[in-house]
């Protein structure tokens, strides 16, 4: 029994329906808890803000973000102004956000108590506050009220609406109010039932676009208007008794053409056909009662409800719902024609779609003896069938089924396709393409005109879809060829030299603006604009390139069905809009039919699903589907930092992005690519929605970051931030001239220390030679030599082994002298062999007249140092200007301590005084005072000479 | 001088007032209110008798009071309770009201019959919000009868349903109110 019933139930429930948006619920909390959404609001950037119960949300197409306030009261009212978004609440306080937060703004003066019902902006930065208290006008924080006392009608005010000419006008309890500021004075001025008003309740007025009239809606009966120009509200005839409610919120999209929603529940399209007739198209939301409606740039229409919101698609798509027992998946055929119906066949029968009826029932028109495998309709309401394997029939309007026999080949043949144009019927079988007549009226004689064959010009027999654009050309798509184009009787074909690369095409069609759009074999879409072919394909957004469908609108919008669901072309946007079942609206086309879709007379396109036919609309209006980016938020260390900062220190160089994407369209498609000019320079892409640097260095940078549905990413909606990176102190300018400057002091130091030991050094080297120069004369002194050789002589008859020894000991003598003269000092021992070898010949002549006395350990001899030369030179002045003899012999004593070598030798002078004495020993007393401190010491003590040299 | 002035005020604010009192405000006499709640499961009726107010017949202003546990009826005493207890909340918010004012331009000072729309704080379940409430009132012999029915969603009052009872329970209650007024004395 109950299942009877189930049976009953659905065939009564069957066909009629009517056209409807998809309409898929979104709830800001958890799924299915009512969040009460009593305002709502799309800003420049894109993104939706919703003022509800619970405060404010911001939504971004993919997250509801609470925006935090201390308010904590439901907000009513919403607007954007001044590069912020003002927020009202039940309370009467005013906020605006900033830096994701929203702050609360004083009021000075007057501010109000009760509830802000909206709030109005403009550019002079005054912002009206709509309350229960009158209406508040807020200049630099000041609250100025304009109510009942300065003579409005009424104090409960909805809404406003800025008129030019400094006035604005109310909406109230009682009418509307005209107030305009005269001479510092106000002048309020109300419509009311007295005049005309159909209901003093005016809860909503907006703006008709392109005119100077206002909507007005209202409590009871529906929507008026209101020119203020001609202080005139008049309210038109309606296709249907008003019976829909409380006005909560009136549209206007176009000039003619608004939306309206009730409190009961209802969603209406108002189309005015003239100012004194609108025609109501209603749909009912179920149990959503709707509060606020906004059409977002992507052409969602945007419903606030008290449950949620809800997205209505109707702005560019509908669909008709259709349940058993029509198959959808089953058709394989459709067409439009010029009476606005849709034709379509499942297996061998012919049905019929009114697109004029509000409640759309297909009927079943003929049946066919084998199955349809294409339709076309012709200006004269005859519907032409294809089948497979009968040939072509056709169906005149009063119903009767004609098969056309009389063309030889014909009447047996499998037809792919069907097309016309205004005299000529073209038909494609598998033996290609034939050009016909249409039916003479009295005979129904049909003449062949001409065949179009492979040999013949189109390159393949086999030819899928015959396509006449608005030229007038025929475009067919061929199986082996490509695409191939017959104009005035010749063929135009194109191949990988025209930049068309395919050689199976299945479907054509030409877009509202001329272009021909070609579905091939595994390459996806082509389109050709007249001169050359681009291929459209994944790159912009194309889901699948194994499309079997292509249709276009009249304005732009092309459509491609494939196995994933449907794209559909935004010319505007330069990409694919997609449908699957992932966009919640249950969109899931599998039909794999070649060429399956119809058009109405004003162009939509209406494709088969498996719930009904979807309807892609005309667009009127520009809808950009391109994702926009937004930088959320910058941290250092992962700390946010205050809007606006832009230069950071050498040590903030831990800097994190945080960024947000703003898609409604696709928004489960988005992906980002960002790149931080000043450190790479090449885009990384990503699907998180920030990115840190952990060191960067000092400089200038540029972050910038894209958004994309399909990676093609442009500077459309790219969101940046640029900054720079102190350099440390080190490297500022300041501490860079401070180490500079001590760079330089040092420099100039070193330089002059180094001068001066220069100078002392070139000063020693001077005087060493002016030593030498004396020694090396006194050496060779002629006495000298003379005496030496004289002692040589006597010592080869004497003792020729002495005399060998005395010509070593000189030459050693010499050697040494030559050796050292150059150095500043040499090792006491070195002075010592010297003084040796010059002791030894002084001593060869001598004998025992001269005596030596040494005091000095090894230790010192090879430890210390002297001035080169210096203990010779003494010895040899103590010899030169003392008496040797063996009767006064003389005893010359060297004592050497730690420090100093004491030289003394009794005085005994001579008579003749040899020349240059004293100059040796001003010598080295010049050389010791220019290597160093210590002085010598010269001079008599006790009858005795004593020189006294220090150790160094 | 100042004490002078200050009773010369009183007796002046007095006399104001006592002739609105004695030609224009309006007392309840006799007040009901009822409501039904129809689930696809159960169907419940309750009313009570106790609805007092007052309307100002001249400056068309008007408060309704009722004690919400006052209503009887009900399927059962459980249910009763439940509504006390657990939806309304009697305990804490005893008392629902209806304060506002009469938006069309009518005169109920002369006999008539008048429908106009009432607008007003609608407070139930400690909440309160703006509601627009279409009603009937008739003016004849001294008497102002008032009749008028109205939905309350509980959504809008915080009234938290339990998922148990959806089917038992309606969203949306319907109610009605009745009452007479007579001058105040």
């Amino acid at each position: 029994m109950r299942k009877l019933i189930l049976l009953l139930l659905l065939f009564f429930s069957l066909p009629a329906m009517a056209q409807q948006p998809f309409v898929r619920d979104l709830w800001l909390n958890e799924s299915n808890t009512s969040v009460k959404v009593n305002e709502m609001l799309e800003d420049p950037s894109g993104y939706i803000w919703l003022g509800t119960d619970i405060g404010l949300f911001r939504f971004n197409g993919h997250r509801f973000m609470p925006v935090p306030d201390s308010i904590e009261k439901p907000v009513t009212a919403l607007a954007y102004g001044n590069g912020t978004v003002y927020v009202g609440y039940s309370n009467g306080a005013l906020g605006a956000v900033s830096e994701n937060v929203v702050k609360q703004v004083t009021i000075k003066s007057a501010r109000p108590s009760t509830t802000i019902n909206s709030i109005y902006t403009d550019r002079s930065k005054i912002v009206w506050l709509c309350t229960e208290e009158g209406i508040f006008t807020v200049i630099n924080n000041i609250g100025l009220p304009i109510n009942s006392s300065n003579g409005l009608s009424d104090n409960f005010v909805y809404q406003m609406a800025v008129l030019p000419n400094k006035r604005i006008v109310a909406a109230t309890d009682i009418g509307i109010n005209e107030i305009a500021l005269e001479q510092n004075k106000l002048r309020i001025e109300s419509l009311t039932d007295a005049n005309g008003l159909p209901d003093n309740i005016v809860r909503i007025i907006r703006n008709v676009p392109e005119r100077k009239w206002y909507w007005l809606g209202m409590q009871q009966k529906g929507v008026a208007f209101y020119c203020p120009d001609q202080k005139l509200v008049w309210q038109p005839q309606f296709s249907q008794p008003w019976v829909w409610g409380q006005v909560n919120d009136v549209l206007p999209v176009e000039k003619d053409r608004a939306w309206a929603c009730t409190e009961e529940g209802y969603l209406l399209e108002l189309t005015v056909r003239d100012s004194t007739h609108i025609d109501i198209k209603p749909m009912h939301l179920g149990d959503k009662k709707p509060k606020k409606l906004v059409r977002g740039r992507s052409g969602i229409l945007w419903v606030a409800t008290n449950h949620g919101i809800s997205v209505v698609s109707d702005e560019y798509m509908a669909y008709i719902p259709m349940g058993a027992p029509y198959k959808l998946s089953e058709i394989r055929a459709m067409v439009g024609d010029k009476n606005n119906y849709v034709w379509f066949s499942e297996n061998n029968r012919l049905y019929r779609l009114n697109l004029n009826a509000t409640l759309k029932q297909p009927e079943k028109m003929s049946v066919l003896p084998k199955d349809i495998t294409c339709l076309y309709a012709d200006n004269e309401m005859r519907v032409w069938i294809g089948t497979l394997g009968q040939g072509i029939w056709y169906r005149d309007p009063n119903g009767a089924l004609t098969h056309v026999t009389e063309l030889p080949g014909l009447a047996n043949e499998s037809i792919l396709d069907i097309a016309g144009t205004d005299d000529r019927l073209w038909i494609s079988g598998l033996n290609g393409v034939v050009e016909l007549s249409y039916p003479s009226t009295y005979t129904k004689q049909m003449t062949l005109l001409r065949k179009h064959s492979r040999d013949g010009g189109i390159g393949s027999d086999y030819v899928y879809q015959i396509f006449p654009d608005r030229k007038g050309r025929i475009w067919m798509a061929t199986d082996g060829a490509g695409v191939r184009m017959y104009d005035e009787g010749r063929y135009k074909k194109w191949d990988s030299s025209n930049g068309f690369n395919s050689k199976v095409v299945y479907s054509i069609t030409q877009d509202g603006f001329g272009n021909i759009w070609v579905v091939s074999l595994y390459n996806g879409l082509y389109r050709y604009d007249g001169n050359r072919w681009q291929q459209i394909s994944r790159e912009h957004g194309l889901e699948d390139v194994n499309i079997s469908t292509i249709a276009a609108n009249a304005t732009g919008q092309v459509i491609a069905v494939h196995a994933k669901g449907i794209d559909a072309w935004y010319p505007f946007s330069n990409q694919f809009r997609n449908y699957n079942k992932r966009q919640g609206f249950n969109i899931d086309s599998n039909s794999a039919v070649l060429k399956l879709a119809a058009k109405d007379t004003a162009g939509n396109v209406y494709i088969p699903y498996e719930q009904g036919w979807i309807i892609f609309k005309n667009v009127r209006h520009q809808f950009d589907i391109r994702p926009v980016v937004r930088m959320s938020s910058v941290s250092v260390y992962f700390k946010q930092m205050p809007a606006g900062k832009k230069d950071f220190d050498y040590d903030q160089n831990h800097i994190s992005f945080q960024f947000d994407g703003i898609s409604f369209a696709n928004p489960e498609r988005l992906r980002y690519r960002y790149k931080l000019e000043g450190y790479n320079d090449s885009w990384i892409t990503t699907n998180d929605e920030s990115v840190t640097f952990p060191q960067l260095t000092t400089g200038t940078y540029k972050f910038r970051v894209q958004g994309s549905l399909n990676n093609t990413f442009s500077r459309f909606g790219e969101a940046s931030y640029s900054f720079t990176i102190a350099k440390p102190f080190w490297a500022r300018v300041w501490f860079i001239m401070l180490v500079g400057a001590a760079i330089l002091g040092a420099a100039y130091m070193f330089i002059t220390t180094r001068e001066r030991n220069l100078r002392k050094v070139s000063s020693l080297q001077r005087e060493r030679m002016v030593f030498e120069y004396e020694h090396l004369k006194s050496q060779v002194n002629p006495h000298f030599l003379f005496n030496s050789l004289n002692t040589l002589a006597n010592l080869i008859d004497e003792n020729s082994d002495a005399a060998i020894d005395y010509t070593v000991r000189l030459s050693d003598l010499y050697r040494n002298m030559l050796s050292y003269r150059d150095k500043d000092l040499i090792l006491l021992a070195e002075e010592w062999e010297i003084l040796e070898n010059y002791l030894y010949i002084q001593k060869s002549r001598f004998g025992d007249a001269l005596q030596l006395q040494v005091t000095m350990s090894e230790g010192i001899k090879h430890s210390k140092k002297i001035v080169p030369l210096a203990l010779q030179l003494l010895v040899e002045n103590a010899i030169k200007h003392n008496i040797v003899s063996k009767a006064k012999p003389l005893t010359i004593k060297i004592v050497a301590t730690d420090n100093s070598i004491t030289i003394g030798n009794p005085i005994q002078p001579k008579l003749s005084k040899e020349k240059g004495a004293g100059l040796g020993l001003m010598n080295i007393r010049k050389r010791y005072s220019l290597l160093s401190k210590k002085q010598i010491y010269f001079g008599a003590i006790n009858n005795e000479f004593v020189v006294k040299l220090p150790l160094i | 001088m100042g004490m002078y002035i200050r009773s010369l005020i009183l007796i002046v604010l007095m006399a104001i007032s006592s002739i609105a009192i004695a030609q224009d405000i309006y007392e309840v006499s006799t007040g009901s209110i009822s409501f039904n709640s129809k689930a696809p499961q159960e169907l419940i009726n309750a009313s009570s008798p106790q609805l007092k107010g007052v309307v100002d017949a001249r400056k068309k202003t008007f408060v309704f009071k009722i004690n919400v546990a006052s209503f009887q009826g009900f399927n059962s005493p459980l249910q009763q309770e439940h509504f006390n207890e657990n939806y309304m909340e009697t305990n804490k918010f005893p008392e629902a009201s209806y304060a506002g004012k009469i938006i069309e331009d009518v005169n109920l000072l002369v006999d008539g019959t008048y429908d106009v729309r009432v607008k007003g704080k609608l407070k139930i379940h400690g909440l309160e919000q703006e509601r627009i409430i279409n009603s009937r009132i008739v003016v004849k012999n001294g008497k102002i009868s008032i009749a008028s029915d109205f939905i309350v969603s509980l959504a809008d009052y915080s009234i938290k349903i339990p998922r148990v009872v959806y089917d038992k329970l309606a969203p949306d209650i319907n109610v009605t109110i009745a009452a007479t007024l007579l001058p105040k004395h």
